[in-house]
């Protein structure tokens, strides 16, 4: 026992920039804390018991550098968040556990090969199949590419401190394991890759959704895909730019997370549309939230923007590289600045005595433990884009590097045109609202696909389906092999004589092969 | 020389021989005679680590015992070394919780049960204890003798027919067994297991395939791997509860023992290594687990599933010790101890969860999570163990099984080893939500499960049941945190399977 403990002490790293992480992971999840005080109603102290183990073994999954202890306390963070899901509903525990879980399998698969291979602690790996098969691990947790079908369903059906923590923090935590593990001087063109199909994928997505939470999910899908791109790139200042982006990130999502939360309270609804005139309703929220989507929208002076900078600037030069990152900049920024487009509108006619009276009275009462989370995350996003080589000094050299503060504001601006342009010729880009996102509307369209290749589209029960088609599909297939496994009792027996023989002529079956 | 390994035979052996004459005295006594056996075991084994610590820790730790003062190879002995010490400990730690449990349990036919079950933890522990192959038959045959008469033990007509399928492999594994012994003394003149070892190499090599396949046949039918998994399931689901958990949590792994001890220690690796069939048997197992845990998912009886499982196990960790490592043999013993534990909990919180269901069927499991609330999250607890979840002990024996795999370059065991907790997410989840589910009971439910129950299973003892599943629960998340504890028994046991020749010599010349 005391051995372990030892070990488990010695595996800690405080170098380079993962103890800011881990500080930055701390002040997160307080930040929830805060946030889910008055949100969470029932059980509170099992959650707060499952938020501090998860607290702890993200704390243990940033700073080890030893495989077992590493995968420890990645499962343990899976095991926490698992059960945070359970606020909302049973179904999403099981999904979520699901997709986990074969995530970390393969994961622990890609470890232990690793670890086979000759990279007893975690650093660098120079193998480039070994670099594949992580990323294949981290893919299904972290949602790469591909791979992020579960992550909008399951975070916009979490309750809100909830999905603060798995969209703010918990995928966060792939991310910089691939920070660990891919050479700083390489970098591996097929994460790049896959980051540029993310981005570009999950941001459309973003626009195309009317639902705040899908809206944010998505968004999270589509940032990560900016870190994914910066570690693929490789270099110094693409490293320092997927840190600091995971942090500006982290806050601006989980301020966002926590304030969808409160205006879900007050509106009683989590459309887009619905929230017109949130700025003088909600007043906190909505400047918090406007600092955040700025900083998403990368707008100069931001987190963002000093984080996409570093992006950009680790790129080869040229005019190809200086096009696509200022369009992937306007589509983060179109999907932001929508948002804020929708909060500033109030088109309701409050003529009469009675709507004016309730439109003067909130729904919700926001309590100081809410207002508090919002100015922390508030701060955080001011505190990164004004010193963003942090207090500790981890990242002392970005304190010189020279931001081209003008060029950026000649960016927003035009962003800021080319949106109001669209926003006010397409009617804020009001869509149809899509119905809610569930793996199971997605299994329904995948088999209502492959049943529209024969004949006309069906209509499926998809509870019906994910229980009698899935579980029975795997369930027949495997009755049908037991049933030619298990034949008569006599059958069975001569099994017996039969592998004897086997053994007895081994010699000569072997050497024919 | 030193008398207490052989009370560690003894006593369990007096107590089931004394149970029908405490009986005549007075039925109620049964119990704490019961427990009186039970705990001088246990105090056995603790004076015997405790005497021998200082051993222990230096490595040469070692008792043998003279039956009737005949020296080794003309007289029957009794050999304890590291790997005979670990599995004595967890045996008996198993035989302990689980006699606890049938206090609670058996409400019927009590004093049978009893001298059965102590018959029981006297074979197993002579077959763990012994250092001679006649002796180990005998063992043997006692442990199938008396099992079989325990899965029969509720009297159905499922429960005779599980009964007889057992009995019928069972003898016939057994006589196999007999034979190669036989086939050993004609050709050897000997029965002491280090002086077979000593010669076995001397033999032509058609006998020495011949004995190898003959003792191969019979422990790979008790153990319950790929041709002959048959009998394992059905007598698993119809036994009761503590004895589905001796079966799966003791039995399976004395047999699995057993298998260490005749082909390391008495026909030797080099021989299977030299005849080719370490390949085949590594392979076999494989495919028995893969089978093992297909075969759960398509199974409507969580019994039957948990037995499947077991299935899937077993060839697991005999196909990590066919490597042949130092890491296969950790991951592997670690497996079987985590094993132990593990299934031996599931049954019995099985034994607590299904005391008022229909049936063991999974359309009957519904609503028995919200019955008994407590209960069924320790067995979830010990499910996620099955699988492999951190802080629990099922994550470090998976995690150094798969190391010990990949270490080797096997990858097809790798792939086992994700492959069985990936499908066993699959069949655990789908109990769970069914756990969970809302009970609407309509009048004919009532009626037939009024009338089906029988009354004589209804616990009388609820808590010391409930209790024991959490002592379960308990230990897999105490040893899943303290894992390394393990680490020097596991040494010592890898030592001295490894070390042949310092049991040939301790035995024969101690």
């Amino acid at each position: 026992m005391a051995v372990i403990w030892q070990q488990f002490l010695s595996s800690f790293q405080f170098d380079s920039y993962f103890p800011l992480l881990a500080e930055v992971g701390v002040i997160l999840t307080l930040m929830t804390a805060l946030a889910a005080w008055n949100y969470i109603k029932e059980n509170k102290f099992w959650y707060y018991i499952l938020t501090f183990v998860y607290l702890l073994s993200s704390l243990v999954v940033i700073l080890t550098n030893d495989w077992f202890f590493f995968l420890f306390g990645w499962e343990m963070v899976t095991l926490a968040t698992t059960f945070m899901l359970a606020w909302s509903d049973w179904k999403l525990v099981r999904q979520y556990f699901v997709i986990q879980f074969s995530g970390s399998s393969i994961l622990l698969f890609g470890a232990l090969a690793a670890n086979a291979f000759g990279y007893a602690k975690i650093g660098a790996i120079n193998s480039i199949p070994l670099q594949f098969l992580l990323i294949m691990g981290i893919g299904m947790k972290s949602g790469l590419f591909l791979f992020h079908f579960w992550l909008p369903p399951i975070h916009s059906e979490a309750p809100a401190p909830v999905s603060a923590i798995l969209s703010g923090w918990v995928v966060k935590l792939g991310y910089i394991f691939l920070l660990k593990i891919i050479p700083l001087e390489k970098g591996n063109t097929f994460l790049f890759l896959l980051g540029l199909a993310m981005v570009i994928y999950a941001g459309w997505q973003a626009l195309r959704s009317a639902d705040l939470k899908i809206m944010l999910a998505y968004s999270t899908v589509s940032q990560l895909g900016f870190i994914a791109l910066a570690i693929g790139t490789g270099g110094k200042y693409a490293f320092y730019g997927a840190v600091l982006h995971i942090i500006a990130h982290g806050f601006a999502k989980t301020t966002l997370f926590i304030s969808s939360g409160i205006w879900q309270k007050e509106y009683g609804s989590r459309i887009i549309y619905d929230f017109k005139d949130a700025i003088s309703r909600r007043p906190v929220t909505s400047a918090a939230a406007i600092m955040s989507l700025a900083s998403l929208g990368a707008v100069v002076f931001t987190a963002g923007y000093k984080s996409k900078y570093l992006i950009k600037s680790a790129q080869t030069p040229g005019i190809l590289v200086t096009t696509v990152f200022f369009l992937l900049g306007f589509l983060s920024f179109l999907y932001a600045a929508r948002v804020i487009y929708w909060i500033f509108i109030k088109d309701q006619d409050y003529s009469n005595f009675l709507s004016d009276l309730k439109h003067g009275f909130n729904h919700y009462q926001i309590y100081t433990a809410d207002v508090l989370a919002l100015i922390t995350g508030t701060l955080g996003i001011i505190v990164v884009s004004f010193w963003p080589e942090m207090p500790a000094g981890v990242l002392a050299s970005l304190a010189d590097k020279d931001f081209h503060l003008i060029s950026g504001l000649r960016d927003s601006l035009i962003y800021l045109a080319l949106a109001a342009y669209l926003f006010v010729n397409n009617n804020g880009f009001k869509i149809k609202v899509r119905d809610n996102l569930s793996l199971e509307n997605y299994l329904q369209a995948f088999l209502n696909f492959v049943y529209g290749l024969s004949r006309k589209s069906v209509k499926f029960d998809t509870e019906k389906i994910f229980e009698a088609f899935f579980y029975n599909a795997i369930f027949n297939a495997s009755k049908k092999l037991y049933n030619l496994v298990y034949q008569d009792f006599t059958i069975q027996l001569l099994w017996i004589p039969i592998f004897m023989t086997v053994l007895l002529l081994w010699q000569q079956i072997y050497a024919y092969f | 020389m030193d008398i207490k390994i052989l009370f560690l035979i003894l006593v369990p052996l007096g107590t089931a021989f004394l149970i029908p004459f405490i009986d005549l005295i007075n039925a109620k006594l049964r119990r704490f005679f019961v427990l009186l056996g039970i705990l001088l075991e246990s105090y056995l084994i603790i004076s015997i680590i405790i005497n021998n610590y200082q051993s222990l820790k230096s490595g040469d730790f070692f008792l043998q015992y003279y039956l009737g003062g005949w020296q080794p190879p003309i007289g029957i002995s009794l050999a304890m070394d590291a790997l005979s010490l670990v599995f004595a400990v967890i045996t008996a730690l198993s035989l302990f919780l689980i006699v606890i449990y049938s206090i609670g349990y058996i409400g019927h036919h009590e004093g049978k049960y009893y001298v059965l079950y102590f018959l029981i933890a006297a074979a197993s522990m002579g077959a763990i204890l012994t250092a001679d192959m006649f002796n180990i038959y005998v063992f043997i045959e006692m442990l199938t003798i008396t099992s079989g008469a325990l899965i029969g033990f509720k009297r159905s007509q499922e429960a005779s027919a599980a009964a007889i399928k057992y009995l019928i492999y069972n003898v016939l594994a057994g006589l196999l067994f007999f034979l190669g012994v036989l086939l050993i003394y004609f050709n050897l003149g000997t029965l002491n297991m280090a002086d077979i070892s000593q010669h076995f190499a001397s033999l032509e090599s058609g006998i020495q395939l011949f004995i190898t396949a003959i003792f191969l046949t019979a422990i790979l039918i008790k153990m319950g791997v790929f041709p002959f998994l048959f009998w394992l399931p059905k007598s698993y689901d119809t036994a009761p509860s503590p004895v589905t958990a001796v079966l799966s949590g003791v039995l399976s792994k004395v047999y699995l023992y057993i298998f260490i001890r005749i082909f390391w220690t008495v026909i030797g690796f080099k021989t299977l290594e030299a005849l080719n069939l370490n390949i085949l048997l590594l392979d076999l197992a494989l495919f028995s687990s893969f089978l093992g845990h297909l075969f759960a998912l398509q199974s409507d009886n969580i019994k039957r599933l948990l037995g499947y499982s077991s299935i899937g196990h077993i060839g697991m960790i005999t196909a990590v010790i066919m490597l042949n490592t130092e890491a296969g043999f950790y991951g592997g013993i670690l497996h079987i101890i985590s094993h132990m534990f593990m299934k031996a909990g599931l049954f019995v919180a099985c034994g607590y969860l299904l005391q008022y269901t229909r049936s063991h069927a999974y359309r009957d499991f519904k609503g028995v999570g919200i019955r008994n609330r407590s209960v069924f999250v320790a067995f979830i607890a010990l499910l996620l163990s099955m699988i492999g979840m951190p802080p629990l002990l099922g994550f470090a024996s998976k995690w150094y099984v798969l190391m010990a795999f990949l270490e080797a370059r096997s990858y097809f065991g790798a792939f086992i080893v994700i492959f069985g907790s990936l499908t066993a997410v699959i069949y655990y989840l789908r109990y769970i939500a069914k756990g969970f589910e809302e009970i609407k009971l309509t009048e004919d439910d009532l009626k037939e499960e009024i009338y089906s129950r029988p009354l004589l299973s209804v616990l009388y003892r609820e808590k010391i049941v409930s209790f024991i599943t959490y002592a379960y629960t308990a230990i897999i998340i105490g040893f899943g945190l303290g894992f390394r504890f393990f680490d020097l028994p596991l040494r010592m046991s890898i030592e001295s399977v490894m070390n042949v020749e310092r049991y040939i010599e301790l035995v024969l010349g101690g």
